[in-house]
């Protein structure tokens, strides 16, 4: 669920349904009375980049959105995206009466695969996918308006995960977009585009350390004002030094010292301001900054967690077996506070590729601490927010050098004295449910449990699966032979499923039967394995949940689990009570 | 820039057990954090992606809902806040 503001008096939402990652969306007045669905897409295979999703907000038009998708009209009027039969299109949507009015349709002649529009609902860019010389490629074209014709920008091979161009913003004259350029710096560059000349200007800012997040545009979005990297931490680059926008956001920092000072949203006019306070202890606090009153108040709490029993999300660095230099988070217990090395769960992201863990408060991350154990989050290769380079060394290596940069982690918590050696459970979702199937079969001698959330057991499965996030043309096959790996013998030596044999601790395995991305396959294959070769495990599957529990009662169901199942197989420190030990008589000899 | 004893209230309220934490005992606070409830973690958010309307006067957000999140609106004016859908 999420939504923006249309006007003053109307709210856009989109909503998931049914937990399969299918969406509608709709529009509805301030009391809720009049809602108008807009747009809905059942099909989550359909979709793809291109087709059905939100183009842009249009922010300057009262009622209108743009919109992508496969529309018919039905006989209620009602539009949805997932017709088998219809190209789809761009359109401006009226939000009020679904009137619809197309600014741009796709043709079975071409396969584009992203569209830029600017605030008028102009679609001046698009990446039309080619395979240029058998390679993958996506080619940047642009129009001045639509009574021109596209003309080439560039052409790039296709990446999957950071493409060499990241559109932005247009410029207040619109004769500049702002972009994220990988060409040069392997960390990405913020440079303008011009559109008149059709050439690349110079680098406006490009990282020392970390990628850029995203840039700091005035409130109408047209005048840059800085731009966000992230390192271990969030930081801010301004362009216009000592400029308003700076001094507001320095201010507020010097005010929350060590906390993170996010501004979420601004009034139209900039003097009313909503701002998220939060730090890797505190869940995180919204306040209101009206600059006419010159007062700052909370609207509300995120959660109400004492910060006083949290731990900190301190970062680490270490050096991999084959000399790569990796970032991550040891947060650590209480009971870290003896000196004695405590047990440790270790738990790999998903994704895996460019995702990455942030500095931030992570209710898994203080859960577990608050349950007595250290928590390893690893950057590991593949990872994003350290450069392409460092991004590219993970394609085809799931188990191996991936999997690699968990077990060297682990081994350099254990030689820094944090980890107790024989205490070391995994623990992940997706991805990171992989990484723990793999964990407890490849590298058994590491872990004393696992803890499986809808990981992927075969390599088989996911190398067929389509609807992975950026690769969902039929014809492309970038996934499967650029990420997965195409060799056999490859995919056999990695998949947890075809090794279960090697496990030799207890597992806990989580579902959803509607998960659209780890198939519910996944667990079919897998549990017939640990059944027949014995081995001790648990298991949750739920039928109406996906790809991670997002109900309440679910998502609370499983860590209700998973706090015995890591008390029984891992015991923490704190448990361990001097003097509760019962006498035991032995006989006689 | 805003009102200062306004902002050192709030700041007061939000470190106010990080000080207490600091003169305990980590042992008690080991005993406190564990003794935090499962729901405290993950049960749903109190609010998220508040958002301000154009003219700054309400707030939109999504708050939970019979198990799911919902979307509500906030009056800034008369301190009220409402279910949308």
């Amino acid at each position: 669920m999420s939504f923006l503001w249309k006007g003053d008096k109307r709210l856009v939402f989109f909503a998931d349904v049914g937990g399969n990652e299918s969406f509608f969306i709709g529009s509805t007045d301030l009391k809720g009375k009049r809602v108008v669905r807009i747009v809905e897409s059942q099909i989550y295979e359909r979709l793809n980049s291109s087709a059905g999703g939100m183009v842009s907000g249009l922010r300057f038009d009262e009622d209108r959105v743009l919109v992508s998708g496969m529309f018919v009209s039905s006989t209620r009027g009602r539009v949805s995206s997932g017709s088998t039969t219809d190209n789809p299109v761009v359109a401006k949507v009226n939000v009020k009466n679904r009137g619809l009015s197309t600014v741009y349709s796709y043709s079975d002649n071409e396969i584009v695969t992203g569209v830029v529009s600017d605030d008028a609902g102009n679609v001046r860019f698009r990446m039309v996918y080619e395979l240029d010389g058998g390679v993958p490629t996506t080619v940047w074209q642009h129009r001045e308006d639509l009574k021109n014709s596209w003309k080439e920008v560039r052409r790039f091979p296709v990446h999957g995960y950071r493409e060499m161009w990241t559109p932005l913003n247009f410029n207040r004259d619109g004769r500049f977009m702002y972009l994220i350029s990988r060409e040069e710096h392997d960390l990405g560059a913020l440079h303008a585009f011009d559109t008149a000349t059709l050439s690349l200007g110079p680098a406006l800012f490009v990282p020392t350390e970390g990628e850029i997040r995203s840039p700091i545009m005035s409130r109408d979005g047209y005048d840059l004002r800085g731009v966000s990297y992230e390192t271990d931490r969030v930081h801010y680059h301004w362009f216009e030094k000592g400029a308003d926008r700076e001094k507001l956001q320095r201010s507020l920092e010097a005010a929350f010292p060590g906390m993170d000072v996010q501004f979420v949203s601004f009034s139209d006019n900039e003097r009313i301001g909503l701002i998220h306070i939060g730090s890797d202890r505190e869940a995180g606090v919204y306040f209101v900054l009206d600059r006419d009153k010159g007062s700052l108040e909370q609207f509300e709490r995120v959660r109400k967690i004492d910060p006083g029993l949290m731990r900190p999300m301190e970062p680490i660095q270490y050096t991999s077996r084959d000399g790569l230099e990796i970032h991550g988070y040891l947060p650590r217990p209480w009971s870290a506070e003896s000196g004695k090395p405590v047990p440790m769960i270790v738990n790999p992201h998903g994704g895996p590729f460019g995702i990455r863990d942030s500095w931030g408060f992570n209710p898994e991350v203080q859960y577990l601490a608050s349950r007595g154990y250290a928590v390893l989050q690893i950057n590991y290769r593949g990872s994003g927010g350290y450069g392409l380079d460092f991004l590219n060394r993970g394609a085809r290596q799931w188990g191996r050098d991936m999997q690699n940069d968990l077990t060297d982690g682990v081994n350099w918590a254990i030689a820094e004295g944090i980890a107790d050696k024989n205490r070391v459970a995994i623990y992940g979702a997706s991805y990171g449910g992989y990484a723990t199937l793999a964990g407890l079969t490849l590298t058994p001698e590491l872990y004393a449990c696992g803890i499986n959330y809808v990981g992927a057991s075969d390599l088989e499965i996911t190398f067929k699966a389509r609807g992975q996030d950026a690769f969902t043309l039929a014809n492309d096959f970038s996934y499967r032979e650029t990420w997965v790996g195409d060799s056999q013998e490859y995919r056999d030596a990695t998949s947890p499923v075809n090794h279960v044999a090697n496990i030799q601790v207890p597992s806990f395995h989580a579902y959803g039967v509607k998960d659209p991305r780890v198939v519910i396959d996944h667990w079919e294959r897998l549990e017939p394995e640990l059944k027949k070769h014995g081995k001790v495990y648990e298991s949750m599957v739920e039928k109406r949940q996906g790809h991670g529990f997002r109900d309440e009662e679910a998502s609370v169901g499983f860590y209700g689990r998973m706090e015995p199942f890591l008390a029984k197989y891992l015991t923490p420190e704190v448990d361990v009570q001097i003097g509760s030990s019962e006498v035991v008589e032995l006989p006689a000899r | 820039m805003f009102n200062l004893q306004r902002l050192l209230v709030v700041l007061c309220a939000m470190s106010a057990g990080a000080l207490l934490r600091a003169e305990t005992n980590w042992l008690e606070a080991a005993k406190a954090a564990r003794q935090l409830p499962t729901e405290t973690f993950f049960s749903l958010p109190e609010v998220r992606q508040p958002r301000l309307s154009p003219d700054g006067t309400k707030i939109g957000f999504l708050f939970p809902h019979e198990g799911k999140m919902a979307i509500g609106v906030f009056d800034r004016a008369s301190k009220e806040a409402s279910m949308v859908v």
